[in-house]
C-alpha cells in the first residue's frame, strides 16, 4: 500500500500475502481467510530453513498482488472463470506471524492450537504458511476444538506428502519430530484413522509405517496411483473418505509431495513426485469439499540456487490462491 | 563459426556459436543474424535480462565446441536422425548488440528497431536476443518496416510463445511500453493482422480486458494446459496454420518463461506449468516449416541461474528453429 494515493510497482509496498490487508483474528467474519505465518522448523531433522518460508511466500506473492487490487476483474486463462479482486480483498487478511518458541514445544503447540481454534470459531478459514510439517498436528487439534464448540466435532485429514509421517518417535528428535505428524494425530485421537488420507507417497517408506497405514486402516494413494487415476478421481475419493461422518476436513500439504524437478527447495526432495499442475488442479476440487483449514509446509528457501529462482514459494502461493479463489466463488460472492 | 577449427572456442570474443562477428552492412541475403538487445528497464519485477545476450552467447560455446570437434561428418540429431553439416558459406553471423538507452524507452525502441530493420532489408533472418520481453515490440517494429521492401503491402501473422499474454494496453506504474504490453503494441502495427495472432503456453490469471480484446480480434490462445493435453506437435501445426493463413510472413516472439521454471531457472517471472524444454524445442522445430521471417528470444536472466544450464539450453532451443537455416541437413530416407 502506498504512502500517498497512487500506483506502486508490484515489488513495492508492505509485504503481505498477495498484498492483502493486515488484520487480527477478532475482525475475521464468516467466510474470511486468516493467513498467518509459522516460522518454526526445529522439528525438522533436515536442514534448517522452513522458518524463513513465510517471508518467502509473502515476498513472492507480491507477483499476485493483482488478486487484491481494487476494482479489477481477472480471468483464469484455462477455465475462463473470473475473479472480482474487490471481493478477494474484502475476505483475505494477513494476520502476520505467530509468536514462536523454538525451545518449548508446549508453548509453541498451544499457540498453534489456539490460533487455529480462534480463527475457525469465527467461521473463517485458517491458512497456515509453514514452517515445518509438524506444526500441522496442533493446528488440526485447534481446528477440532473449534468444531466441537459448534457440532459433533469430528475432523478428517488429507495429507499431501512424499511420506506418511506415521513414525512413533525419532531416536534423536524424540516426539517433536516432523516424521510423526500424522502419528500424533492418530495417537491423540484427533482424527479417526478411517478419516486419514495420504496422497502422494513415493520412493521408499519405512515398512512399519506402511503396514500401520494399512492396519489402522487409513487410505494411502501413492504418487503412481495419482498418475494412473488422475487428480479428479483421487480427490473425489479422498474427500469422501476424509469426510465420512465428519463435519469438516483439514488439509496438510508438505511441499515435498512435488517432484524435486519442479520444487527442489525442500530438505527431502523426491524424484518420483507429483507435478505442480497436479496440485493446482487439486486445489479447487478440495475447495468444493468440506475443507475448512489448510497448512502449507516443508518449503526451505535456503536450499540450492532454487531459492534464487523461487519456484517453491511461487508454486505454494498459486496453490493457496486457487483454493481461496474457488472457496469464494462457491459462496456466490463473485457477481 | 571461427576459421580456427582446432582451437578451443570458449576463449576469445564470445559470439553466438562462435559465429563470425560482422558489421551490419556486411549482412548478406540468407544469413541468420544474431543481434542482442541488452535492455531490461521495462521489466516490471526482477531486472537482469540485460545480461541475456551475453549469457546466451557464452552458453552457446559448449555447443560450438562440439560442432568444431565433429569434423566433416557434422553432428547428428539423435531424435530425428538428421545429419547436420556446416556449409561452405557462412550462414550464421553475429552483429553484436543493438543500441539501447536504459533511461529512454523510445530511444531504445528505435535503436533495436533500426538494427533489425537493417538486417531484414539486407535479406537476413533476424534473431534478436533479449532483454526483457518488451524487446519483442521494437524487434517486430523493425521487421515490419523492412518487409515492405520485400512485398508491396505484406500481411504479417504473429506467434507469441510465452507463459503470459503480454497484451495489457496500459499499466499504472509502467505505462504503455513494458514487458507486459509488447504484444498489444505489436497488434497495433499496420501490417500485423490481429486475427492471425496466436499465443502458445499461457497460464495463470490475466486481467479481463486483454483476454476480451484478443477474443474480439479473433486471436487464438493455446494455454499451457492445452499444450499438455493436445500435444506440442499439434499445437505448433495449428498455430503455424492460423498465423500464416492469408499472410505473407510470420513474426515469432519467444519468451523462455513458457518453460516451467523448475527446468529453466534463469528468468525473472517464475512460471509453474509443467512445460519442459523438450516441449518448447518440439514447437520451435515444427514452426521452422512455416514462413517465419524474424524472431526474438527473450527474458533470459543469467544471474538467477548460477549453474548456467539455462543459457546452455538456450542454444538447443534456438537451434531447434534455426538449424535448417544454418546447416546442410540430411534427413535419413
Amino acid at each position: 500500500m502506498p504512502i500517498r494515493r497512487g500506483p506502486i510497482p508490484k515489488t513495492g509496498g508492505l509485504m503481505t500475502f498477495i498484498g492483502a490487508p493486515t488484520g487480527v483474528i477478532d475482525e475475521l467474519t464468516p467466510g474470511m481467510f486468516g493467513v498467518f505465518g509459522v516460522p518454526y522448523d526445529v522439528s525438522s531433522p533436515d536442514q534448517i530453513g522452513p522458518r524463513v518460508a513465510p517471508k518467502a511466500y509473502r515476498e513472492t506473492s507480491t507477483y499476485f498482488q493483482m488478486m487484491t487490487a481494487s476494482d479489477a476483474t481477472l480471468v483464469e486463462i484455462n477455465s475462463r472463470l473470473t475473479t472480482d479482486t474487490n471481493v478477494v480483498r474484502s475476505l483475505v487478511r494477513d494476520l502476520g506471524d505467530l509468536p514462536i518458541s523454538h525451545v518449548d514445544w508446549d508453548i509453541m503447540s498451544s499457540t498453534l492450537r489456539n490460533t487455529a481454534r480462534d480463527i475457525t470459531s469465527r467461521d473463517a478459514v485458517p491458512v497456515a504458511l509453514g514452517g515445518d510439517h509438524f506444526i500441522t498436528y496442533p493446528l488440526v487439534q485447534g481446528y477440532l476444538e473449534a468444531l466441537r464448540e459448534s457440532d459433533s466435532g469430528s475432523v478428517g485429514y488429507i495429507q499431501f506428502s512424499s511420506r506418511l509421517d506415521l513414525g512413533a518417535r525419532d531416536p534423536v528428535w524424540g516426539d517433536v519430530w516432523r516424521g510423526a505428524t500424522a502419528r500424533r494425530l492418530f495417537d491423540s485421537e484427533t482424527v479417526r484413522p478411517e478419516n486419514m488420507v495420504f496422497i502422494g507417497a513415493n520412493g521408499y517408506i519405512p515398512l512399519e509405517q506402511w503396514r500401520m497405514a494399512e492396519r489402522i486402516p487409513s487410505t494411502v494413494i501413492t504418487a503412481e496411483q495419482v498418475r494412473s487415476r488422475g487428480i479428479p478421481n483421487v480427490i473425489s475419493e479422498a474427500l469422501e473418505r476424509a469426510s465420512h461422518n465428519c463435519s469438516r476436513v483439514f488439509v496438510g500439504i508438505d511441499i515435498d509431495v512435488m517432484d524435486g524437478g519442479y520444487v527442489a527447495m525442500t530438505g527431502t526432495p523426491r524424484f518420483d513426485g507429483l507435478r505442480n499442475v497436479d496440485l493446482f488442479e487439486a486445489m479447487p476440487l478440495l475447495a468444493r469439499g468440506p475443507v475448512g483449514g489448510i497448512s502449507l509446509c516443508g518449503l526451505n528457501p535456503l536450499i540450492e540456487t532454487m531459492s534464487l529462482v523461487k519456484t517453491g514459494q511461487r508454486c505454494g502461493v498459486e496453490m493457496l490462491i486457487r483454493f481461496i479463489d474457488e472457496k469464494i466463488r462457491l459462496t456466490g460472492s463473485y457477481k | 563459426m571461427s576459421e580456427q577449427a582446432h582451437q578451443l572456442v570458449d576463449i576469445g570474443a564470445s559470439t553466438f556459436l562462435g559465429s563470425p562477428y560482422v558489421a551490419l552492412d556486411k549482412v548478406e541475403r540468407g544469413m541468420v543474424v544474431i543481434g542482442g538487445a541488452p535492455h531490461d528497464s521495462t521489466h516490471t519485477s526482477r531486472f537482469g535480462t540485460r545480461m541475456g545476450p551475453r549469457g546466451i552467447r557464452d552458453g552457446s560455446l559448449a555447443m560450438a565446441q562440439r560442432i568444431h570437434e565433429s569434423g566433416p561428418d557434422g553432428i547428428l540429431n539423435v531424435a530425428s536422425g538428421d545429419q547436420l553439416t556446416l556449409p561452405d558459406t557462412k550462414r550464421l553471423v553475429d552483429v553484436g548488440d543493438y543500441n539501447v538507452y536504459p533511461s529512454d524507452v523510445m530511444k531504445s525502441t528505435e535503436g533495436i528497431a533500426g538494427g533489425v530493420e537493417e538486417v531484414v532489408k539486407r535479406g537476413g533472418f533476424s534473431v534478436c536476443l533479449g532483454g526483457d520481453h518488451y524487446v519483442g515490440y521494437p524487434s517486430c517494429l523493425g521487421y515490419t518496416r523492412a518487409v515492405t521492401e520485400l512485398s508491396p503491402r505484406p500481411k504479417i501473422g504473429y506467434i507469441h510463445i510465452d507463459g503470459h499474454l503480454d497484451f495489457r494496453d496500459d499499466t499504472p506504474v509502467w505505462g504503455k511500453y513494458n514487458h507486459g504490453t509488447n504484444a498489444r503494441r505489436i497488434s497495433e502495427l499496420d501490417l500485423v493482422s490481429p486475427s492471425n495472432m496466436v499465443w502458445i503456453g499461457i497460464q495463470g490469471w490475466s486481467d479481463e480486458e486483454p483476454v476480451s480484446a484478443i477474443d474480439s480480434n479473433n486471436g487464438l490462445i493455446f494455454t499451457a494446459a492445452d499444450v499438455l493435453r493436445i500435444g506440442p506437435e499439434e499445437v505448433a501445426r495449428q498455430a503455424g496454420e492460423r498465423a500464416s493463413a492469408g499472410c505473407d510472413f510470420i513474426y515469432m516472439s519467444v519468451d523462455i518463461d513458457f518453460i516451467d521454471t523448475g527446468f529453466f531457472p534463469a528468468t525473472g517471472s517464475v512460471v509453474n506449468d509443467a512445460i519442459t524444454p523438450d516441449i518448447m524445442a518440439t514447437i520451435l522445430r515444427i514452426l521452422s516449416g512455416y514462413p517465419i521471417g524474424a524472431m526474438d528470444f527473450v527474458e533470459v536472466s543469467p544471474r538467477i541461474d548460477p549453474s548456467g544450464r539455462s543459457m546452455i539450453m538456450s542454444t538447443d532451443l534456438l537451434l531447434a528453429h534455426i538449424a535448417p537455416r544454418i546447416f546442410n541437413v540430411t534427413t535419413p530416407s
